[in-house]
């Protein structure tokens, strides 16, 4: 269904909920996996999804549409790993100014819906190494194949320091490679 | 009895049928008219040729020479096909307009900028370093696309990222992170569960305390006389009997306005909200009532927040 569609539904009561159910059916699987990736447990990707859409629910009138509604959905939903994985690092005491990922190794360790082989195992840990922003541009570039200028709206960050981000992650994954073969 | 044979009928003498008697052989026209003339011819020819005179007379020698002279003519002929030029089909007809066009472009190359010297020499390895059949389109002169300042500089990092990143999404794949089973079918419900609004809580209609009630002087007083009442009850309450058991709710809230249970309220909340409501607690002579200030809306929502 049509973005637009489903905001003119919101806007009115009478139909607000059934537009909700349709938004949350159309993007419920793209924003879980977004978090996901970042946040490495199911439980808590579970938490932060819920979190994510009861505030779309909250705010989705509220919506100016100066930007797509995926753009929109896709920055509150980054906005809330960021902010869950700060609040975790300040539970296992760990600097914010702390770049590397590796607090959550032991999420990955666990194995909790996890199937991947040595490969994907490898790749995810090697992933883990990046800071979280820059795991956060990696992901949206490698696994969800957005484009630059769709990442910068929901980032706040330029296309050329992106990129650069992006070419800085790739090298970093490649030496972890080469370094763990 | 007598054979009645008519096998025999219509053939005449020799058994043949009258319809073989036709005589199948045709000459040319008027063959038999002409035939004495051809006749006659002939006798004359004959006469000739017995007399060894045709009346042709040739050269002395003819036969001597005829065999040499036809081999040279021969050999000239050989000789003319070896030197002869050709032409291709249609050669002096394009012509002109071969030549035209020629001069047009001689004139067009002495306009055109030259380039340095060695230019061309490394130029194909030049681009095949830069430019990646898959990543980037072949440019052709009449697309008339062009690309921002720097782009084939700067991309050459993007296009090693690329070739990397496409090898690892070939030998690695998905992530390999799982989800349980039904996870997505329930998700919605759960979250329109949590987006369900709880119903507000309904607070009953404030009564209005005149202005010169004396009662609202002592604001500060009112409440810390609620507080003490609901630690006296809840004290007393401790020593009643198990006979006639009282809840400490009904016991403690009973008798004691609303105003009163607001102020409680207000002064047992988080200190961010103490700067806030101190301003409708405390109430100066010239008040116009305890809590007047603040809307029901705004006391309810805050209540719903708190609780």
């Amino acid at each position: 269904m049509e973005d637009a569609l489903i905001i003119a539904k919101f806007a009115d009561e009478s139909t607000r909920e059934e537009a909700f159910r349709l938004l949350l059916k159309k993007y419920q699987q793209k924003i879980y996996w977004h978090v996901r990736r970042m946040v490495i447990d199911h439980d808590d990707a579970d938490d932060v999804v819920q979190d994510i859409f009861i505030k779309v629910w909250r705010n989705l009138e509220k919506f100016r549409e100066d930007s797509q509604l995926y753009t929109w959905l896709y920055r509150i939903a980054t906005n809330e790993c960021i902010t869950f994985l700060n609040k975790k690092k300040q539970k296992q005491n760990i600097s914010l100014d702390d770049e590397s990922s590796a607090y959550l190794s032991d999420s990955l360790a666990d194995g909790a819906y996890f199937n991947g082989d040595k490969a994907q195992m490898k790749l995810q840990q090697a992933i883990l190494t990046l800071p979280d922003k820059q795991r956060l541009v990696f992901n949206m570039k490698y696994f969800e194949d957005m484009k630059y200028e769709e990442m910068s709206e929901v980032l706040g960050t330029s296309v050329g320091a992106l990129k650069a981000s992006y070419h800085l992650a790739v090298k970093k994954i490649e030496n972890f490679f080469n370094a763990h073969d | 009895m007598k054979e009645n044979n008519t096998y025999f009928e219509n053939t005449g003498s020799n058994n043949l049928p009258n319809s073989l008697r036709v005589n199948p052989f045709i000459v040319p026209d008027n063959y038999f008219d002409d035939f004495k003339d051809h006749l006659q011819a002939r006798i004359n020819l004959d006469t000739i040729n017995s007399q060894h005179n045709e009346g042709f007379t040739i050269p002395n020698g003819y036969f001597d020479n005829l065999s040499s002279q036809v081999i040279s003519n021969i050999k000239v002929g050989q000789l003319k096909a070896e030197s002869a030029l050709s032409v291709p089909k249609h050669y002096f007809d394009e012509l002109t307009e071969q030549v035209l066009a020629q001069t047009k472009i001689d004139a067009m190359n002495s306009v055109l900028p030259t380039v340095p010297d060695g230019y061309f020499d490394g130029l194909s390895d030049r681009i095949l370093e830069k430019v990646t059949a898959d990543t980037f389109p072949v440019l052709r002169k009449e697309d008339g696309f062009t690309v921002p300042l720097g782009y084939m500089e700067e991309n050459e990092e993007a296009i090693m990222a690329h070739i990397t990143v496409q090898g690892w999404k070939e030998n690695i794949g998905t992530t390999g992170f799982q989800v349980p089973q039904g996870y997505f079918d329930q998700l919605t419900d759960r979250v329109m569960d949590e987006t369900q609004i709880p119903a507000p809580i309904q607070l009953p209609k404030r009564k209005t305390i005149p202005a010169t009630s004396p009662f609202k002087k002592y604001a500060w007083f009112s409440a810390a006389t609620a507080a003490c009442i609901a630690a006296i009850v809840t004290v007393g309450n401790y020593h009643a009997t198990d006979k006639n058991p009282v809840t400490a709710t009904t016991s403690s809230l009973e008798g004691i306005p609303d105003e009163e249970i607001i102020r409680y309220l207000s002064n047992y909340s988080d200190a961010s909200d103490l700067a806030e409501f101190a301003e409708y607690i405390y109430e100066p002579k010239d008040s116009k009532g305890i809590g007047s200030e603040i809307a029901d809306e705004e006391l309810e929502n805050y209540l719903n927040y708190a609780l």
